[in-house]
């Protein structure tokens, strides 16, 4: 069980948004147990009504416009290592998610989407009479 | 010769923290990792931080998100400040596949060499939304001054 499913591992994967706009990626971490997949997203410094999810047809899109929270003034500044702007993602779901029933919550900067799997996929023992 | 147990890309990460340091020691707010304090031996990642100046503070903003406040450490002694704390992958010992790892856990550790000209004692910390900000409020002789001129 602990090789990764290719097949869902295609799925899940990140596309490309063409853009000219500078886009950031959310740093994400996504982990599939038995009953549901999970995707944690770094939204630092966003609120939490900033940040936006929607499903289109199979898409997962997450997405927040982070703003500075300070201003810089004279260049008065030491050390700048984060970054501002939009930051949005999109994931491809595999097939055997349950749209309905996606639940996500938001605490401390992190974005939990829970993805639950359709009852009827889920991997069951069967035994030799 | 002793056997010392070797950490997967440790070197590398200590190659970078020394190449920093040659660097950070001749400017304001650099970081000064002290070689006994086994905090900064034993982390893993360093969370990004910008550091802004304002009129009477320095203020430094960290980014720490997914991260419990009761799990982050700060200190100031001897003109430096400290930031460390932990951030666990995962308690539940439970079958998963993990698709995609992109954000750091483990140990984290950061730390500055204040200004001289500040007040140590009243240095505040606030965390909202796994994002520290730090208020380093400034002495009173270096705040500038507005000196009004009359004119005749």
């Amino acid at each position: 069980m602990l090789a990764t499913n290719k097949s869902t591992e295609r799925n899940l994967t990140t596309h490309q948004t063409s853009s000219d706009v500078r886009v950031f990626r959310p740093l994400t971490d996504i982990i599939e147990t038995e009953n549901d997949y999970q995707i944690r997203s770094e939204f630092p410094g966003v609120e939490k009504d900033q940040v936006n999810i929607k499903i289109e047809k199979n898409q997962l899109l997450i997405s927040a416009e982070r703003k500075a929270n300070y201003e810089i003034k004279e260049e008065k500044y030491y050390r700048i290592e984060r970054s501002f702007g939009l930051f949005k993602r999109t994931f491809l779901l595999p097939e055997d998610s349950n749209l309905e029933l996606v639940t996500a919550s938001f605490e401390n900067g992190l974005l939990l989407v829970t993805i639950p799997k359709k009852a009827e996929v889920k991997p069951r023992a069967i035994e030799i009479n | 010769m002793s056997i010392i147990r070797w950490k997967t890309g440790q070197d590398l990460l200590n190659f970078e923290r020394e190449f920093k340091r040659l660097f950070d020691g001749v400017i304001p707010f650099g970081k000064t990792p002290n070689n006994d304090d086994s905090t900064y031996e034993n982390s893993v990642w360093s969370p990004l931080t910008d550091i802004v100046e304002e009129n009477n503070q320095y203020v430094l903003h960290m980014d720490l998100p997914g991260i419990e406040k009761k799990d982050i450490k700060i200190s100031f002694s001897n003109g430096t400040l400290s930031i460390s704390g932990e951030r666990q992958l995962e308690n539940e010992t439970k079958e998963k596949n993990y698709h995609r790892i992109e954000r750091s856990y483990g140990k984290f550790f950061r730390s500055f060499d204040l200004p001289s000209t500040i007040k140590s004692e009243e240095i505040k910390a606030d965390f909202k939304n796994g994002q520290l900000i730090i208020s380093v409020p400034k002495a009173e002789e270096v705040k500038p001054k507005e000196i009004p001129i009359s004119v005749n």
